[in-house]
Order: C-alpha cells, then structure tokens, then sequence
C-alpha cells in the first residue's frame, strides 16, 4: 500500500513506542479483585489490615443471572483480613489466598482502628500515598474499637459499608477529610487533623427482631500530628465544623426567647473566618461566622414571629452558637491542647511576623489563645406559617 | 463523442476513431471501419453484418420514393416505437405521395419528418453507434449519408423522491437512471447560462454518455481542466455506476475515505456547484459524483441548510459526537476495562464486573464477536429482500440482544456498547464515509485491545496524520481547519444562519460573493403593526 510505504518510517517508530514503553499492563476485569474500603487495626507489634473485597457476581446485576448465581450468602463483598509486620506485608499475605490480583484503585474509604490511631498513623500513610494506585482521594475514619468490627456490619442500605461510611461523611462536612487533607494538616505548622468518628450501632433495639447492625458517624477524632489525643462528642463536633466553615446545613437548636420549648433553625448558608490580634503578647483570636437562617421547627408556644421577635431569636441564635463554640473550642484547647481550627495557621496567614517570633512556643502558646465568637446569623425566612400551628392564639406568649 | 461529429470535425474523425475506440473484446467486423457505401444490396448486407445474430434489431425496407429503396434500422425496446411509426414513416409515406411528381432524385431532407434531432452519418461506425444510443437509422439507396433519427425511448423509472437520502423538508425529487431526465431537473434549479454541461462517452462497450457540470463563472478552471484530463484518460470497457468513475479518478485510491461524494439529490448537486465544485453525472445511475470535498462535507446533509440553523447546528453537533462515538465507543471500552479499570466510577465498574463474571472470553474478542455479528446482521439485511429483511432482524434481535447475553457468551454492558456504536454509525449522513468510519473500528478495536488508550491514542494519531495530508481534487481533506480558513469555518463545525453566509468558501476564486451583505433581519417595521 501506498501510504504505507510513505510512512512506513512513522509506523516503525511508532511500533517502536510500543514495544519499549512497558505499557503492558492488560489485566481483564474478572481477573482483579476490586477493594472498596479497607480497616487497619494494630494487633499486638503487628497490622492488621481487614480487605472489603467486591464480589461482582453476588451485586445482583442482570447479566450475572446466567452465570449460575450466587450460593456463598448474600452479602455482595467479603473481607479479607491478615497480620503481618508492616500494612503492605498485610496485603501481600492477602494475596497469598486470592486468586485475583488486588485492586486498590476504588478504594475510597479507610478506616483506622482507635488503638492504632493512638500509636500514631504516620509510618502506615506512606503505603496510601506512595503508588499511584491508592488514591489519595480516600476518606481516612477512625473507628470507636477495632476498625474490622465497623466495616462488618450490615449497613443495608448501601451496598457496601465502606460506601455507607463515605456517603455518611460527605453529609457529614462540606469538604470530607481526604488522605489529602488529613497528611496536609498533619505536615502544616499551626493547625491540627481531625477526621470523623465511625462507630457501630444497631438500627432497632438488640432484643428486637431482624437487628441489622449499621455505622453511625459520630463526633470528631482530634490528631496531635499523627496521633489521636481524643475524641470529641456529636455537639461540640457538630459546633465545631460550623466554626470552620465546614458544615453542611446545620440545624441548631434554640431555647424560645419566652416561653416554653424550642426552635429549630437551620442554617443554609454558613461561612467563617479566623482573626488573629497580638496584643502586648497576648493572642487572642476571632471566629466571625457568618450565616444565613430557616426557621424550620417552632415547638414552643412563642410569638408569631413578627420582626422585634425575629429580632430576639437572631439574639437567641447567636448566643447558643456562641456557647456551642466556645464549649468546643474549650475541649480542644484546653483537654487535648490540639489546633484543629488552624488557629496557628490563621496567624501565620495574617500575621507572619509575629508567628515566626512564636512559632517553636506554639504548642504552649495556644492553650492560652482567648477565642472570642461573633456569629452573625440572618434569620431569612420563618417558614410556610409564621405562628406555632398547633397552638391556640391565646396561647401564644408574644414579645 | 462520435455521435456529436458532424462537417467541421470530419477531418479528425478517423484519428479519434481510432485513437478512442481501440475494441477491447473481439475483432469488430470488417464493414464497421468503412464508409457508407452507395450501392443499396451492399449496404443492406453490411447492417446485416454489423447486427448479427441480433434479434433484437429490426430491419424494415422502406419506400421513399418509388424509385428509391431504404432500410430503417432500430433496436426493439430502446426506441419510442410510435414516434418511428407516427413521426417518421408517416411524413415519410406522405412525401411520397406528395413527391411523385417533384424532384425524384431528392429523397428527403430535415423538414420532411417531424422529429428532432436528425443528422447524417457517413460512416458505420457512427451509425452503428448512433442505432445502439437509441437512434433509428434510416440508408438510402444512392446515397453515401445515412440518416439518424432520435427516437430515445424504452421504459424507464419516474422521478421518485430518493431512497437514500431522505429529508424531512426539502424537495422530493431525485434522479432518475436517464441522464437527461438528471440534467433537466438541475437545470430546473439553475437557470443560468454559466451551468456548464459537457458530454463525454466513457466505456468501449457501454458508450456510457457521463455529464461533467459545472458553473462556468464560479469553479475555478484549473480544477475543471484537471478533471476533464482525469476523465479522458479513462480507458475501460464498461462504466455501469458512478463508482467505477470515483475510483478511477480520485487522489488517493488506498485510503479508506471517500475523495468523492456521491448524491441523488438535485438539489444537492446544485448546492455544491454553487460552491464551485464539479459533478459528474453517469447515464444509468441516479448518483451523481460531487468533487471537491472535505471531510466536513461528509458530515452534512442536506436537511441542515433547510432547517433554522439553531436546530442545523444542534444536529450537526451531536453528529461530530456520534462519529467520535462510532469510531472510539468499543475501543474505549475495551481499554477501559482491561486496562484502566480505575477510570470508572466504582458502581459502574462492578456492575460491569458483575456482568462480566460469567463471560468467557477477553473483552477484546467480546467486542469482536458482537461488531462482527453486528456488521454481519446489517449487510445481511441490506442485501436481502425486503420481505426476508425482517426476519434478520427479528432474528438478530433476540441472538444478539438477549439469548448471547442469557447464555453467558457476551455481556450485557457490551450489547449496549455495540447497539450505541451501530446507532452512531447511522447518524453519519454520507453512506460511504459511514462505512470507512465503521471499518476503521476494527484497527482501532484491535490497538486498544493490545495497548489500552495508548493504542486509541496511536489509532488516532494515525487516521489525523493521514487525514491532513490528504487532498481531493488538490483540495486539502480538512481544509477549513487544517488549513484554516476564518471565513470557511461558517459551514464547518457551525452552520451560520444563511443572512452570514455572503460568500462562497474560499477555494472559489473569483465570484466570490453569493448575496448582499445586510439583508438579515425585517425591514423597519411599518405604521399599523
């Protein structure tokens, strides 16, 4: 052929390409074993790493009905679980007893067991980051008790508790704490990681029929560097991210100005920024918050919410933020000693001068940071009624 | 040509004669090469000669006068039988009652019957040409000329609107397998001087007459001397479609992408000659051959000039997506799920795996297996009768659509694949660029198979490299975009509304304006709106 003798220097070389490249990485779809989550665990001196590996075949899609059907239960992934000295040597045991090659590259969710979590996560990172194939997009938990027992539950909803754990964290904050995110915090100066808690529960009473056990996420893990100081219970935590802009439409609950029950309002849109002053070496520090209100719940006996009692539940609002952050920033700072707000950060921002004169104190600096809270929360919208449905108009205790 | 030799070319005529009409098959007969003779029996016996063995021929003795004696020669079929019979014997029988007392010795000239297109011949072969190109031929005693009568008939098809390219709005009409049918419905739609229409005669045995046309003030000549040298180095025994043309002419004959396109449309043809570009129409077939092209013309059908150019350019686009769709879809899937299995996300990936499990063979080889059938299942159902044709597809259905997939032998994910890449290769307008497109498939298939997208990549690279160094008619395969032209990419990825369109593309020369600038939009709206 004509054009092939024009170019037949091209196709050389362009076969050439193909032989030296060592692109020759074909492996067919039934021949890997795909990990959606993993659990790590400190077991003694060693790892252990507990695999979330997919079974295609039990997913229950329509073209693996001829191919004879699942007989092995019906759960649609199994767990492999191994020890050895260091994690990768966990995966090598693994392999040992898969006849598939182990596929790391959809796994998007991990979790790390509590006690290891408190021995530090540093020198197992390295395994997560290092091969292109670990994504570092996954979302690191840590689990109350062994990291195993978390990714083993039923978690019906979803066809795969580790699935059920990312879906829960990206409802859980704006921006879930990735690999990314977390090693990031953990090599910045001036700021803490922190990841989000999973636990264990079940989804009726145990004594009940048909106890499925499910995950619930629940509260922060506080990190100095790489190891877990602590855990932080669902309110402050829930305060917490909506101090750092974080939260995904918050609702708070408020106390009625007058008058008996409470108001539920949910924040839409909410924002934050950190202010740092030093003042005659005394730091202090501004959280402004910025937000934008629904009143989605009124189950006192108060007010048709007209503008001057609007007014007084903005004032309401307020004051509860404020206590729940300053509560939270509290446990941090003073229980754990741990900067997860990137208050340090926000100084190096603003003020360089001045952190790199405190920058080597900071750890004993920061115990001592006075934060103050300014929400500045709009009440935007009173909902559908403006007066408590339920209630009869005598009733209502107006401002 | 020889049918058209008439006084001023007689001096040329036995050198072209020789020089184009060299037979091929066998030895004609010795009275083909000779003129007319005067003497009645001798020319009685070379017809004869001539046409023997010929049933189809009808020889029939003529009076013209009582002392001149003809033979009318015609062939059964291809003539109009009652113009022989009432425009031609009938002013003949009626002269020669007329002309008993006139001249005896002037036996008949052009007033005498009521036909048009009469002329004299004075040799065999132009007569036997003119007999076989339907006309009847009239020898006369004495006389060295032989008279041709145009009585062109015989059953033909109508004018019906065109099988494969149907539009929703535009006209109906398409060519027909007669050549003046097919010149008269362009001239229809251009009616201007400058609609140039040159005859040739290609094929020693067919005498296939082809129309080269073009408008005279828009193409450029260069190109039009260049096609009709093209043309005239011809030398074949038959033409029968315009493909033979296509593929005797075009620039590149090993590329699998048409140089040529073809169309049933008029009104096609005339759109293109506006552009200043050739067409070639071919006697016997309803295609005719358009030349110049790019590989965006491809890519357009007529419809998109007809329809608001919002709704044009919305189609347009999703077709430029479907080629890429119908070239890369299997290949794309095949490299994905062999080699890059991280590309998907993670429920698509499994139900994938899921369908797969039970598969027995390499995606490469499923993807093989389901085009194969696939392009099987379509030529089958082109090629059979209409009536069979539903029973493949019916047929074709359920084998490929759901017991394969019941049977664990291909999975379903790639039943999708193949039905989006078969739908693709639908949308292209052009027939034969589809074809290219879904031949091309397979190489790319078979490199993504082996090398993953590195292997679309080299693929792509390939067919982009062969694609800009390609030219049609010394126009440059893409040219709009490689070359770029800022004025041609009017028509090219978008189809700017008409009222923009002001000139021609640019491998027009001269005449380059096709309206007046400014005519968009409603005049100043009157009082009383």
């Amino acid at each position: 052929m004509q054009f092939m003798y024009k170019y037949r220097a091209v196709i050389v070389l362009l076969l050439c390409t193909t032989f030296i490249s060592g692109c020759w990485d074909r492996k067919e779809i039934n021949d890997v074993a795909f990990v959606i989550g993993i659990a790590v665990d400190k077991e003694g001196e060693n790892y252990r790493s507990s695999l979330q590996i997919a079974l295609p075949g039990q997913s229950g899609s329509s073209g693996s009905e001829g191919g004879g059907g699942g007989t092995s239960g019906d759960k649609s992934w199994f767990m492999l679980s191994n020890t050895a000295k260091t994690l990768r040597g966990t995966s090598l045991e693994g392999q040992k007893a898969l006849s598939r090659r182990i596929y790391y590259a959809h796994r998007r969710t991990m979790l790390i067991g509590e006690d290891l979590a408190r021995d530090g996560v540093a020198s197992m990172l390295d395994l997560f980051t290092r091969y292109p194939l670990n994504r570092f997009s996954a979302l690191p938990v840590v689990t109350k008790g062994e990291a195993y027992a978390v990714m083993d539950t039923d978690a019906p909803i979803e066809k795969f508790p580790s699935e059920m754990v990312r879906e829960l964290c990206f409802l859980n904050m704006r921006n879930p704490r990735s690999l990314k995110t977390f090693i990031d915090a953990i090599l910045s100066d001036g700021v803490d990681p922190f990841l989000p808690v999973a636990s264990k529960v079940d989804n009726v009473p145990k004594d009940w029929k048909d106890v499925k056990t499910n995950i619930k996420l629940d509260g922060l893990a506080v990190f100095k560097k790489d190891k877990l100081v602590g855990m932080i219970d669902k309110a402050p935590a829930d305060a917490l991210i909506l101090a750092m802009g974080e939260a995904n439409a918050p609702e708070v609950m408020v106390k009625s100005p007058r008058g008996e029950g409470d108001i539920f309002i949910k924040l839409n849109e909410n924002n934050s920024s950190l202010h740092p002053s030093i003042k005659n070496d005394k730091v202090t520090v501004t959280i402004q918050l910025y937000a934008k209100g629904v009143v989605v719940d009124n189950e006192s006996n108060y007010g048709d919410l007209r503008e001057t009692e609007i007014l007084k539940l903005n004032d309401a609002i307020h004051k509860k933020i404020k206590e729940d952050i300053v509560e939270g920033v509290r446990l941090i700072q003073g229980k754990y000693r741990a900067d997860i707000l990137g208050i340090g950060r926000s100084i190096h921002q603003h003020l360089p001068k001045e952190w790199d004169k405190m920058k080597d104190r900071w750890d004993d600096i920061y115990p001592d940071v006075e934060v103050n809270v300014i929400p500045h929360v709009i009440i935007e919208n009173v909902g559908v009624v403006n007066k408590p449905i339920g209630v009869v108009e005598e009733d209502i205790i107006h401002d | 040509m020889a049918d058209k030799t008439s006084g001023k070319d007689k001096s040329r005529q036995p050198e072209r004669e020789e020089k184009n009409h060299i037979p091929l098959g066998l030895p004609s007969p010795p009275f083909i090469r000779q003129p007319i003779s005067t003497i009645h029996e001798t020319q009685i016996q070379a017809v004869k000669e001539i046409f023997s063995d010929c049933s189809d021929v009808v020889f029939r003795n003529v009076m013209i006068t009582p002392e001149v004696k003809g033979l009318l020669v015609y062939i059964e079929g291809i003539v109009n039988s009652a113009d022989i019979q009432e425009h031609m014997l009938r002013p003949i029988i009626r002269g020669l009652v007329q002309q008993r007392t006139d001249k005896p010795d002037v036996p008949l000239d052009d007033t005498t019957v009521e036909l048009t297109q009469v002329k004299r011949v004075e040799t065999w072969a132009a007569a036997t040409e003119g007999v076989l190109a339907s006309s009847a031929l009239l020898v006369v005693d004495g006389s060295s000329e032989a008279w041709m009568f145009n009585v062109k008939g015989g059953v033909r098809r109508g004018v019906e609107e065109p099988q494969t390219e149907s539009v929703i709005r535009g006209p109906r009409e398409g060519f027909t397998e007669t050549l003046r049918v097919n010149t008269a419905l362009l001239r229809f739609k251009l009616k201007t001087p400058s609609l140039k229409m040159v005859s040739m005669t290609l094929g020693t045995e067919t005498k296939t007459d082809i129309v080269l046309t073009y408008m005279e003030d828009i193409a450029d000549p260069k190109l039009i001397r260049d096609v009709k040298k093209r043309l005239e180095k011809i030398k074949i025994d038959g033409i029968l479609e315009s493909g033979y043309i296509e593929e005797l002419i075009e620039d590149h004959p090993y590329s699998p992408f048409p140089q040529m396109h073809y169309s049933e449309r008029p009104d096609t043809v005339a759109g293109n000659l506006l552009e200043g570009r050739f067409a070639i129409m071919i006697d016997g077939t309803p295609f005719a051959l358009i030349a110049p092209v790019t590989m965006w013309q491809m890519l357009q059908a007529s419809e998109d000039y007809y329809e608001r150019f919002f709704i044009s350019n919305l189609v347009r686009w999703i077709r430029f997506l479907f080629v890429a769709i119908a070239l890369f879809l299997p290949a794309l899937y095949i490299s994905i799920t062999t080699f890059h299995q991280d590309m998907l996300p993670t429920t698509l990936i499994l139900s994938i795996a899921g369908a797969r499990e039970a598969i027995p063979f390499p995606a490469l080889v499923e993807a093989l297996i389901m085009e194969l059938s696939f392009e099987a299942l379509r030529e089958a159902g082109v090629r059979l009768p209409k009536t069979v044709g539903q029973a493949v597809s019916i047929l074709g259905a359920l084998v490929i659509g759901q017991a394969a997939v019941q049977a664990g032998i291909v999975s379903a994910p790639m039943v999708i694949i193949v039905s989006m890449t078969g739908i693709a290769s639908f949308t292209i307008p052009r027939f034969n660029f589809a074809i290219t497109v879904r031949l091309l498939r397979f190489p790319i298939m078979l490199l993504a198979g082996m090398l993953g997208l590195y292997g679309i990549v080299i693929g792509l690279v390939l067919i982009s490299v062969h694609l800009t160094q390609m030219t049609s008619f010394g126009v440059p395969y893409l040219s709009g975009l490689s070359p770029y032209s800022k004025t041609d990419t009017k028509d090219i990825l978008i189809r700017v509304p008409w009222w923009k369109m002001i000139n021609r593309p640019s491998t027009v020369q001269d005449n380059q304006k096709r309206m007046n600038e400014k005519i968009n939009g409603s005049p100043e709206a009157e009082e009383g709106w």
